[in-house]
């Protein structure tokens, strides 16, 4: 089924819609999900909560990529069980070692001041990995946005984990520089 | 920053970027055979889809649903130099999980009877599923031994993404260390129209 007769069924609030994105999507967000929180169960109700919210949220909201916006949906709420977990000293895992690698490129005492900015700033982010090869903007993609283990995107790109932790470490740099040459301190 | 404002602002780059993230480009894929190195996902390309509607329009006029699947005995169709066998997949698909279901280590390993079977569990997103089940995909799991031939180890299953979770029984339990990719074939085609995971597999 079209996005667009998905989104059509979303509107009318019709409850096949989640039986379509289920169908459709579920396998791609349990993935993510499954890739952050490595745990079945949690993944399955994090996979339902991202339906549930998507149900809540379209209308109004119209997305303009319906699978990317449940990856983003299902990303951000397995995010929040683990930093719920964390609090709770119950774990971290991958998903922790992404935020220490960003935490120790990204210096303190800057704060974004809205959400405009911050979606500008999602907007350089976006023309610089344009500009990177296929390759470093997909292993960039994959280990910032789906918390893939260095392990598994060595294995998807078909190139050893030590080349993509030095891929890795010259994205950051370079990402780095390129935000302060459009004016942003990261 | 805070990290998480970073992350945040990772998580607003554009729609585009992050699903291409998930299926290679055509130039990787090129090399990634010239090298013979190994690649997760193939490619949908315009003329892997002609001939797949092609074949799936002559199944459909000749009404005969002729399985050729990837059997033991056809295993010499299924050799050749690189592991990588031609063509590409209708739909960007995603494998997440090629292991048992079992998570019994002494079970996989001491050659079960045949109602102790173990699954391979495979999870399957493809865009469009309806262009997958009219041309009628038969799914097998088989073992690569290095030496660039494919030894089927599974039953042969139709593509059904009803349940999107497709289970397949071993017939011949792989060995540890085992290199197990996940096979996709076609009626009325004597090969193997695409190797989709080369996941290595450890028992």
């Amino acid at each position: 089924m079209e996005d667009n007769e998905i989104l059509r069924l979303f509107r009318e609030r019709d409850e096949n819609a989640i039986l379509a994105i289920s169908r459709k999507f579920g396998t791609y967000c349990r993935s993510i999900a499954r890739g952050i929180l490595h745990n079945r169960e949690d993944s399955e109700e994090c996979v339902n909560d991202a339906y549930m919210r998507a149900w809540e949220s379209i209308p109004p909201h119209d997305p303009p990529s319906l699978g990317a916006f449940l990856g983003r949906v299902t990303k951000n709420l397995a995010l929040d069980r683990i930093r719920s977990e964390r609090r709770e000293k119950r774990g971290g895992g991958e998903t922790a070692l992404v935020f220490d690698e960003l935490s120790e490129f990204i210096s303190d005492g800057v704060s974004v001041e809205n959400e405009l900015e911050r979606k500008e700033m999602s907007a350089a982010v976006s023309r610089f990995l344009r500009k990177s090869s296929d390759l470093h903007r997909r292993a960039f993609v994959l280990r910032y946005w789906y918390c893939a283990a260095v392990r598994d995107i060595a294995a998807e790109l078909g190139i050893k984990e030590h080349n993509v932790s030095v891929i890795l470490g010259r994205m950051r740099h370079k990402l780095r520089e390129y935000m302060r040459k459009e004016g942003y301190d990261v | 920053m805070r990290t998480e404002d970073f992350f945040s602002i990772i998580d607003g780059i554009d729609d585009d970027i992050v699903l291409d993230a998930r299926c290679p480009s055509e130039n990787e894929l090129s090399e990634a055979r010239a090298d013979n190195r190994r690649i997760p996902f193939y490619k949908w390309t315009p003329a892997a889809a002609g001939i797949l509607c092609v074949l799936a329009l002559v199944v459909m006029l000749t009404a005969k649903l002729r399985s050729i699947s990837v059997a033991p005995n056809t295993s010499d169709d299924l050799s050749g130099s690189s592991p990588y066998y031609s063509v590409v997949m209708p739909e960007n698909v995603f494998i997440f999980d090629l292991s048992p279901a079992s998570s019994d280590n002494e079970q996989r390993e001491a050659a079960p009877k045949r109602n102790d079977l173990p699954f391979a569990e495979v999870y399957l997103s493809v865009r469009n599923p309806d262009v997958w089940e009219k041309a009628d995909v038969r799914f097998t799991v088989c073992a690569y031994d290095g030496s660039g031939r494919l030894y089927p180890i599974s039953e042969t299953v139709r593509a059904d993404f009803s349940g999107e979770l497709l289970r397949i029984n071993y017939t011949d339990m792989p060995q540890r260390g085992t290199t197990c990719v996940l096979c996709a074939s076609v009626p009325n085609s004597d090969k193997l129209t695409a190797v989709m995971l080369p996941g290595a597999w450890e028992p």
